[in-house]
């Protein structure tokens, strides 16, 4: 699933970030401390990848979902027989599009987070 | 979970790491929903029809909408502040 987001994406998404993780990191993970028992580590990691890859699925299907309500919306204003080939032509550029959008907006908002932050650190008032 | 009877338990440290990790991804879930919500708002509000590439009025749209989300957010909240203060003057 991840392959369909992460891989053809433009530079501006992230471009340090592994391949197929559309989102640059928000926070940053405390450093793990050594641990007596390899077996519990183990488990902690396990229990924390299966929840790491629940929410990116769940992050992908709401992006599909998403992709799909506003390409049939501007794509197909007249649902006829069948897809027509412009119509196809159409939903792919609009998905690119969509998923442009998604990267333009996460990445204004990240900005948005920080200076908010910056403004309460020096208040200017 | 399958193998919860026969997997090593977690001690306390292990459980206290995992609450954090816990919080951590849900507060970056909380913003990956907020930021669905933006580009569904910011999509109708900006893009017209479809073609290769956005348009310099959508992209700078587009680059602009988080941005006045915010400050129309901030400014409606100054404003409510305001007037209960000048309520609770009178």
């Amino acid at each position: 699933m991840t392959s369909l987001f992460g891989a053809s994406r433009t530079p501006t998404s992230a471009p340090s970030s592994p391949a197929g993780n559309l989102f640059p990191p928000l926070f940053t993970p405390p450093p793990l401390r050594p641990r007596p028992y390899p077996e519990v580590a183990a488990r902690l990691e396990s229990i924390k990848n299966s929840i790491r890859n629940e929410l990116a699925l769940q992050n992908a299907q709401e992006l599909m979902s998403k992709v799909n309500d506003k390409c049939y919306a501007k794509c197909i204003p007249k649902p006829g027989a069948s897809l027509s080939g412009s119509e196809e032509k159409c939903l792919s550029q609009c998905m690119d599009r969509y998923l442009e959008a998604f990267n333009i907006i996460s990445k204004s908002y990240v900005l948005r987070l920080k200076k908010d932050k910056l403004d309460l650190q020096t208040p200017s008032l | 979970m399958s193998d919860a009877l026969t997997a090593p338990k977690l001690d306390a440290a292990s459980q206290k790491e995992l609450e954090q990790f816990l919080e951590t991804e849900q507060a970056q879930a909380r913003v990956q929903t907020q930021i669905h919500t933006l580009t569904s708002l910011c999509w109708d509000k900006c893009v017209g029809s479809i073609s290769s590439g956005f348009s310099g009025k959508e992209q700078s749209c587009l680059e602009n909408c988080v941005g006045r989300f915010f400050d129309a957010s901030d400014y409606l909240i100054r404003r409510v502040e305001q007037q209960r203060a000048m309520a609770g003057a009178q």
